[in-house]
């Protein structure tokens, strides 16, 4: 089930789904640990007599408030005659789950309405050894183990707390839970349970017939019982109404930045921009490591899940959060891998958020001495710090990271095979296959070039020198083995046994998205125009697929693979950068809007999409497939004024939109 | 001082669109032909009035369905509690400006 939102603040980060339940809880650290991990934080409502659950049977639309990290649900049952509408954050200054619940009677008559919240924790991951208890002083219930705490309570519009609870067991036979305790409208009042556990408390609202009621509810996230008491007390004192206001506006005034004007986009692109950058920064953690995806779904397929750091996905997302001006965000990036880089000056295949490596399914084989990582990972860490320090100027902070510089650049250079000039084999992007892919072999030239131009700056002319040389060698080795002359196009891979992959595949898309060769160069023209005409889906939803063949959570047989996001941003850069009229540019502009269309009402985008039916498959959010949009965006503003300035230039005066 | 955010083609009746002119938010709505100005965000908590709703002449804010009469910058429902600024337009040519640094309500 995809996740409908995320909120967060950069320590505590939390994934709702289409029932409005929380199923990713992250603290202290976004992406470690998750206490929820795919299991359910749910809401129910009991109705004189009749209990429902949120979910089957409602109507339910999940989205943002406009401009922030801000949950806004709407859930209504024609049965139960009632509606809520949430407002969801974590509290952009504390560790705080803020929840206010307007829940609206539409009955002609009084009703007695009691909503139930159930909290099925699983803290550190795990349910062994949690307890669970009711604090009288604080009327609340403490969920905890070891060093993190949780403290959830609430207070009615009338200012009623907690009217009832009750902790108990769960996953044991014969007891499903209090979840189920809570389905005859009352619940036990048990006061502590040990193990594997949940909780339930219920709130009473008396409304006055077509009336509207309101509930604040609260989760503190602390690491002791002092912390969290002491942020309950926090809440109670400033009100969550005033702190929901607050981190509104605190979002609002993070992604209006002055700079980037995109005033004069499509109102979907416009929007869908800047709810991506939001999407993205709640995967940001507050120590630089930027995770792939919080869904942790995906657990059901192969026990793992997206919530780490590929230093790919988070160089990407560090490049546009740097093109949307958000520096900040890419600075924390860069010094997490400065402090998780291997000696050797490569980037293992993932890393956990405290930075330590990641679960890995890359394989050390005495016999091929193939290393297992992704080279594509190291590389892309210092194209975009060139391209963080080429927009910014501050050396300074380029100082502090020496290694991202010196490091991974030499490591660069002695990966290199000195039979053919391409790097040695390493997995690839999809970490399918080990090989010499176009995709690496295109980030390591890029690689090179932004070390040549580190030393320039620098005034090291015989470093400058070297490294110009080895991205001249480099390219210059793309073109003699990933370049096929029969079919004049660039090919996938060559492979350790000699062989070539010349299926076709997105990705080679990198031969010009990182700069080796001009968008509108014969040989790209060529590529990018064969990858659209066997990779665009041929049904209603449209899109692009990753590469033929592709089996990866395959829906049909039809199709060569679901549309994936990041795929179909390539082919809009690519049109972008090949455009040299307004009109040329408007193809770029139409899969903007795909992507726009494509997402959830939320905005969050998906990693594909189901070709039939336009639905996320696989996790969802992906942070790659926003920060493809917010770059792909970025390039097609820069585009248009270049073109405009060349129009103006040429004396064809055009007009143009206000900036 | 009159700037202008856009032309009148660029925005349809019925519809409003934020700009920035001088480092001021200002929304820009059609309503039957006829253009409106008003600062862009909500005088309650600054939400991006762009993204509300327009109904005729009444603009609901998207963040906590305040209501403002976009003709006048009015209150008609809280919890905004302050009239929007409102600046007057001009058309030229197709071409439409607005008289920055008029306003007709108090500053906020």
């Amino acid at each position: 089930m995809p996740r409908e939102a995320i909120i967060g603040n950069g320590q505590v980060a939390i994934a709702f789904d289409s029932k409005m339940s929380i199923r990713d809880f992250f603290f202290p650290k976004v992406g470690l640990e998750n206490h929820v991990s795919g299991h359910e934080l749910r809401m129910g409502v009991w109705v004189d007599g009749d209990f429902r659950w949120l979910g089957e049977g409602w109507e339910i639309e999940t989205r943002y408030m406009p401009e922030t990290l801000v949950g806004r649900s709407r859930a209504s049952h024609p049965g139960l005659n009632i509606q809520i509408e949430t407002n969801d954050a974590v509290n952009a200054f504390s560790n705080v789950l803020l929840r206010k619940l307007m829940v609206s009677n539409l009955e002609r008559a009084p009703r007695k309405i009691r909503i139930f919240f159930a909290h099925d924790f699983h803290i550190y991951g795990d349910a062994v050894g949690d307890t669970v208890m009711y604090e009288p002083a604080q009327n609340a219930m403490v969920h905890y183990k070891r060093k993190r705490y949780f403290l959830v309570n609430g207070v009615t519009g009338k200012g009623t707390g907690i009217h009832q609870y009750a902790a108990g067991h769960k996953e044991l036979p014969g007891r499903e839970g209090t979840w189920r305790d809570a389905e005859d409208g009352v619940l036990s009042g048990n006061p502590i349970a040990q193990g594997f556990v949940d909780s339930a408390v219920s709130f009473d609202l008396d409304l006055l017939p077509q009336s509207r009621g309101t509930l604040y509810y609260w989760i503190a996230c602390g690491r002791s019982l002092k912390e969290v008491v002491n942020l309950d007390a926090q809440v109670r004192r400033i009100g969550v109404e005033e702190l929901l206001l607050r981190t509104e506006n605190y979002w609002s005034a993070w992604v209006n930045k002055r700079g980037v004007n995109i005033g004069t986009l499509p109102k979907e692109i416009a929007k869908a921009y800047k709810s991506s950058l939001l999407i993205m920064r709640s995967h940001a953690d507050r120590q630089g490591g930027i995770i792939a995806s919080c869904d942790s779904d995906i657990l059901q397929f192969n026990k793992d899940t997206y919530s780490y750091i590929w230093t790919r996905d988070g160089a990407i997302a560090a490049m546009a959060f740097d093109m949307a001006g958000f520096r900040d965000t890419s600075i924390r990036f860069f010094h997490f891998c400065d402090s998780v880089m291997a000696d050797e000056g490569f980037f293992h295949h993932k890393y956990s958020a405290d930075g330590s490596v990641g679960s890995s399914w890359l394989p050390v084989e005495e016999s091929d001495g193939i290393l297992p990582i992704e080279e594509d990972e190291t590389a892309l860490v210092l194209y975009a710090l060139w391209r963080h320090f080429q927009r910014y100027r501050d050396i300074e902070f380029i100082a502090s990271v020496p290694n991202l510089v010196l490091k991974t650049t030499e490591f660069l250079l002695d990966h290199l095979d000195p039979a053919t000039g391409l790097p040695r084999p390493s997995f690839d992007l999809w970490e399918e296959r080990k090989g010499v892919f176009a995709w690496t072999a295109a980030t390591v030239y890029a690689a090179f070039k932004a070390s040549a131009r580190f030393w320039k700056v620098l005034y090291d002319r015989e470093r400058y020198e070297t490294m110009s040389k080895a991205a001249d060698d480099l390219r210059a080795a793309i073109l003699k083995y990933l370049y096929d002359p029969t079919s004049q196009r660039f090919i996938k891979a060559v492979y350790p046994d000699g062989s070539k992959d010349t299926a076709l595949d997105s990705s080679i898309s990198a031969v010009f998205l990182y700069g080796g060769f001009g968008a509108a160069d014969a040989m790209v023209d060529r590529t990018m125009n064969a990858i659209k005409d066997r990779l665009w889906i041929r049904t209603k939803v449209g899109g692009l697929a990753r590469y033929e063949n592709d089996l990866y959570q395959r829906v049909s047989g039809e199709v060569p693979g679901n549309p994936w996001f990041i795929c179909t941003l390539w082919l809009a850069r690519w049109y972008i950068a090949r455009a040299a009229t307004h009109e040329q540019l408007k193809e770029g502009l139409d899969l903007l809007s795909w992507a726009a269309q494509h997402a959830l009402p939320s905005g969050v985008m998906a990693e594909q999409v189901n070709p039939y039916t336009g639905e996320p498959v696989s996790v969802s959010p992906l942070t790659w497939s926003h920060a493809e949009f917010v770059i792909a965006v970025c390039e097609f503003l820069e585009k248009r004024q270049e073109i405009s300035a060349a129009t103006f230039e040429s004396g064809q005066k055009e007009a143009t939109s206000c900036t | 001082m009159h700037l202008s955010p856009c032309t009148t083609k660029e925005i349809s009746p019925g519809e409003m669109k934020q700009f920035e002119l001088k480092e001021e938010e200002i929304l820009v709505a059609n309503i039957g032909g006829n253009f409106y100005c008003i600062e862009g965000r909500c005088s309650h908590a600054g939400a991006p009035l762009a993204e509300g709703s327009l109904e005729g002449e009444v603009l609901t804010c998207p963040w906590h369905y305040s209501q403002f009469r976009i003709t006048d910058g009015s209150v008609l429902r809280g919890p905004a509690k302050k009239a929007l600024r409102v600046f007057k337009t001009e058309i030229k040519d197709g071409q439409l400006f607005v008289e920055m640094g008029n306003l007709n309500a108090q500053q906020p």
